[in-house]
């Protein structure tokens, strides 16, 4: 059997693009818990606390949440959300983020993990 | 049918089906009595926000007494997921109380792949707010 290729590799493309773009979703935002301060400048360091709390006093600022969502039964973690978080807290004037709480679940095969954590600002 | 002809048919599919999935439900107004939170309707309503961000909504709607959000849709190998709609209802119940009333529509597309999120709501709001009565 001869088997002819004659789609044209554009719509090939096209098909992979519309496949992988619809596979995965990430979502974020911030809510500010009481005093604002201005965003930091992209790229500004933003410390992770994993453990405890920092030692120096601090304000809690903000409320920080990043939602993933993978199809094909591919997991997400931490490491995959520590941009979009840093992204989220530097967006609320956050210097630092606290308390990380995170959360796994499925639907089919689709891969949920959600973290929430606490912008806070050195004072 | 050539593989070239598959290819083919898949690809206008891959048009057509974003045309198609835009189409949602719309979730309808609980006849039950629902929970009621021992916390005013300003502090439930933001445990309801935060209760459909957790779960993946992107939040649609923000009346005061009204909150919808919708789950996007994900292309999976045989099953996909999302394209949910969530409802949630909210109505004082006395100074610090508020009822809550939760539906999840679900559309035509993709129907296998969605679930009924009202228990996960409710779950989740009473991580924030407590339990309700």
């Amino acid at each position: 059997m001869r088997i002819v290729w004659s789609f044209p590799m554009w719509r090939l493309l096209i098909l992979a693009v519309a496949f992988l773009a619809g596979c995965a979703s990430t979502q974020s935002r911030y809510v500010l818990l009481g005093v604002t301060y201005p965003p930091l400048p992209e790229g500004a360091e933003v410390d992770i606390v994993r453990d405890g709390l920092p030692d120096r006093p601090f304000d809690r600022v903000s409320r920080l949440d990043v939602h993933l969502e993978r199809t094909h039964f591919i997991g997400s973690d931490l490491e995959d959300a520590l941009p979009e978080l840093r992204r989220q807290a530097r967006l609320s004037g956050a210097e630092a983020i606290i308390e990380i709480q995170e959360q796994r679940s499925q639907v089919g095969e689709t891969k949920i993990y959600h973290v929430t954590a606490v912008g806070i600002r050195y004072r | 049918m050539t593989i070239g002809r598959l290819l083919h048919v898949a690809a206008r599919l891959a048009v057509i089906l974003p045309l198609v999935v835009a189409c949602a439900s719309t979730p309808d107004r609980p006849k039950t009595s629902g929970v009621v939170f021992t916390h005013p309707i300003e502090k439930a309503r933001q445990g309801a926000l935060d209760a459909l961000v957790v779960l993946g909504f992107d939040v649609k709607k923000q009346d005061p007494t009204y909150i919808e959000g919708f789950r996007p849709r994900k292309v999976g190998l045989l099953v996909g997921s999302g394209g949910e709609t969530v409802g949630v209802w909210l109505e004082p119940a006395g100074a610090e109380q508020t009822r809550v009333r939760v539906d999840t529509a679900k559309s035509f597309v993709g129907i296998v792949g969605q679930k009924n999120w009202d228990a996960e709501v409710l779950g989740q709001m009473e991580k924030t707010l407590g339990k309700p009565q």
